[in-house]
């Protein structure tokens, strides 16, 4: 598996979660910034590539990104109804929590590889109205890719690499609300 | 700006220890004269890279002459599964109340029962994984999703 593979996701708490989530105060400060798309162009990208010496550096987004993390509180309550939502699928695999963010409209995350961490990943966002996406560059094919979110929920899985000639660089805009919610899934039990 | 160092050494008991000082105290002065310490200025790049909340210190083997940390493996995965046992008697000590409640539903007993059961067979699955963990990053990875999902299980 070399590119994303999405599906919808059914679950009984999806919803709950969601309603949940809206009664939380949400920081909307990043609304006054001049639009932040740019920072998920291709041109960037090609930037980045460049500087492939600095290659440690861009496993992470670091700064370059404007979101807040969700509420600790909404995720430890949700934690194991979405861990366990993944055990089923990956019955000997340990799921960790890597990431739990609120993209508020014009909110990105630049792009980067998370080299540091090559494993499986599993993102289940939550768009608000669709316009919002995950882009990626295909690291067999090179080409960019910009996987745009459904209505409500969308569920993707990737491999993330640590070669440098296979690393999946990756970033997200929002033009809305969107939650995003990811694991590492690492095979490791017997 | 003050000058804290850092200390990683064998106290009197041959236990590793760590400690951040101005001025050491006697039993770390003891050990820096039997070069029995490490003393930097910064946190090790070890520990900084590996092992950040020195959750294995008690297994750190010390390489005075080259200023190395080590790790014993084998005492880093008794950790790991120390911290499981420990998770998993929390579990199953909520799973007992959860029985309790159910008394009378039978097929909710039996779910309990049967994830109380792979609570049980947790630290042996988990040492039979072990054998494939080769540094700390492989122990940190090591967290069976039963831990946090056994409530939805039932």
């Amino acid at each position: 598996m070399s590119e994303v593979i999405r599906s919808n996701i059914e679950c009984d708490f999806l919803d709950e979660f969601i309603n949940e989530f809206k009664t939380t105060k949400i920081n909307n400060d990043i609304l006054t910034h001049p639009n932040n798309e740019h920072h998920c162009s291709d041109d960037i990208l090609f930037d980045l590539i460049k500087k492939s010496k600095e290659f440690e550096n861009l496993q992470k987004a670091n700064e370059n990104k404007k979101l807040i993390y969700l509420d600790r509180k909404l995720i430890q309550k949700y934690n194991s109804k979405f861990v366990y939502f993944l055990q089923k699928k990956f019955p000997t695999s340990s799921i960790l929590l890597s990431g739990n963010f609120l993209y508020p409209k014009n909110g990105y995350m630049g792009w980067h590889t998370n080299a540091d961490t090559p494993y499986l990943r599993c993102y289940m966002t939550y768009s608000e109205n669709g316009d919002s996406y995950f882009k990626y560059r295909n690291p067999t094919s090179n080409k960019i890719i910009i996987d745009n979110d459904n209505i409500g929920w969308t569920l993707r899985y990737f491999i993330i690499s640590n070669k440098i000639e296979e690393l999946f660089w990756h970033c997200v805009y929002s033009n809305t609300n969107r939650i995003s919610i990811g694991y590492r899934i690492i095979n490791n039990l017997k | 700006m003050i000058n804290y160092k850092h200390a990683y050494w064998i106290n009197r008991n041959s236990e590793p220890c760590y400690t951040v000082f101005i001025t050491p105290h006697e039993q770390l002065i003891e050990a820096i004269n039997n070069n029995n310490a490490i003393i930097l200025d910064e946190i090790h790049d070890f520990v900084k890279k590996s092992d950040p909340n020195l959750n294995f210190l008690s297994a750190y083997v010390f390489d005075f002459e080259n200023k190395n940390i080590l790790i014993n493996m084998e005492v880093a995965k008794q950790i790991v599964l120390g911290y499981i046992r420990n998770r998993r008697n929390e579990a199953l000590k909520e799973l007992d109340a959860e029985q309790f409640r159910f008394m009378v539903n039978q097929d909710k007993l039996l779910k309990i029962d049967n994830v109380k059961q792979q609570l049980r067979d947790l630290p042996i699955q988990v040492s039979n994984s072990m054998s494939s963990c080769f540094n700390l990053v492989d122990l940190n990875h090591i967290l069976p999703p039963i831990l946090l999902s056994y409530k939805e299980m039932i």
